[in-house]
């Protein structure tokens, strides 16, 4: 696990040993923590760069810091798996999984902070909620809910931002409306029901075309 | 419920902008009252001071707090030394630096080539003193003729340090590398200061009017 402190240390020391000026989005639990919500370590850091270049810049810093590549698959979505004892660093190009990075995403980053020659943009708990939503883990609708109860969260801006993804990847909507009723009855989450309508509207739609 | 979860649900519940006597409205109590919440609120870090309008205090409360880290990025700095304010939705943090010069501060500033940094960033030539850092730092990003020319309307406007001679002739011998310091924008006005320096200058005479300097 790892906790803001130690998170700054090793962006420090990322940032330092880049060769070049290198910018990512910083999602996922690690994007929590700039946040001081009440979650205090995460179990891997996870970064979106905008392209396979920025991201090799990257990979190669990691490599001479000691981190070794554990998983590799090619393609778009795909996150190359970096690990150094118990620290792991998932890195994207471009897209998580079939999530694209859209400019409303980047848009509505809420701070950018620079190491040295890596600029960390992290994204705002609107779109760290609909990440959280493209994986199955219970940790991931465990932090969802934890935002949720935390922070007011504004509803219009994710139900466009699913809208938006629905258009690249169908499967968008049916995932974020599995993972709002997850919300709700695993976890008490308290979602406007309006929102649960219109995403259950964009999901029946979904299954309507996918029929 | 724990203390801090009681405070951030209060934050939740009256997130918004307001003065005492808005915040008083809002919650049902007292001015006195609606003092005191605001002052436990900033100790657990969920109030901002801002100030409106003759100088009023407001109150900006959110739930969502951003850990205090590193130093202040270049829209912090310009706001303190710049009248020309500049409001960003991101807030910008430099960890293991900061930017002491407001030479370097300039420099940052016109490489973000967005118009409205650069023109609040024009104000800096009224502090800046080291001409020697400026020039190796302009150089180092092929700045020069864009920092001669921005040093020269500058002094239309407001009361400038001069610039050294030495530096000025360096700046006259160096290539043009880049014609626009913004993408595609050039003033129709300053066409004498473009023409000596051959580089296309992103501003009117109307936006220099935006800065409130006192010559």
């Amino acid at each position: 696990m790892i906790g803001f402190e130690e998170q700054k240390r090793i962006f420090e020391l990322i940032g330092n040993t880049l060769r070049k000026r290198v910018e990512c989005l910083v999602i996922g639990g690690s994007a929590m923590l700039f946040y001081n919500f009440s979650k205090i370590a995460t179990k891997d850091v996870d970064m979106v760069f905008a392209s396979e270049r920025e991201r090799d810049f990257m990979i190669e810093a990691l490599d001479k810091l000691g981190f070794k590549k554990n998983v590799y698959e090619k393609g778009t979505g795909k996150p190359v798996r970096m690990e150094f004892k118990d620290m792991m660093f998932d890195l994207f190009a471009g897209e998580v999984f079939r999530f694209k990075i859209s400019g409303g995403i980047s848009g509505r980053v809420k701070e950018m902070v620079e190491f040295s020659n890596l600029v960390a943009k992290i994204i705002s708990p609107e779109d760290i909620i609909i990440l959280k939503s493209m994986t199955d883990r219970k940790g991931d609708r465990d932090d969802a809910s934890r935002i949720i109860k935390e922070t007011n969260v504004n509803w219009d801006v994710i139900l466009q931002e699913i809208e938006w993804q629905s258009k690249n990847n169908p499967n968008a909507a049916i995932l974020f409306y599995d993972f709002l009723e997850d919300l709700v009855h695993d976890f008490n989450a308290d979602i406007p029901r309006d929102v649960i309508k219109k995403v259950k509207e964009m999901y029946k739609g979904m299954m309507d075309r996918l029929r | 419920m724990r203390l801090e979860e009681k405070w951030r649900e209060t934050a939740k519940e009256v997130e918004g902008i307001y003065s005492v006597e808005a915040l008083a409205k809002r919650m049902g109590v007292g001015k006195r009252t609606a003092v005191n919440y605001v002052h436990e609120l900033r100790k657990k870090g969920f109030v901002e001071t801002m100030r409106g309008k003759r100088g009023k205090r407001l109150y900006k409360i959110n739930p969502l707090r951003l850990r205090n880290i590193g130093n202040p990025g270049i829209y912090d700095l310009l706001n303190r030394y710049s009248s020309l304010k500049l409001q960003s939705g991101v807030r910008e943090r430099i960890v293991g630096y900061r930017i002491e010069k407001p030479e370097e501060l300039l420099v940052r500033a016109l490489l973000t080539r967005d118009f409205r940094v650069v023109l609040s960033a024009v104000e800096l030539f009224r502090i800046i003193k080291d001409w020697k850092y400026l020039y190796s730092l302009a150089k180092k990003h092929k700045l020069e003729r864009f920092i001669a020319a921005l040093y020269f309307l500058s002094r239309r406007y407001f009361r400038v340090r001069r610039m050294d001679h030495r530096m000025l002739n360096m700046i006259r011998k160096s290539k043009i590398k880049e014609r626009y310091l913004i993408p595609n924008i050039e003033s129709s006005d300053f066409k004498d200061i473009q023409k000596e320096w051959g580089v296309f200058l992103p501003f009117n005479k109307s936006d220099m009017d935006r800065l409130r300097v006192k010559k």
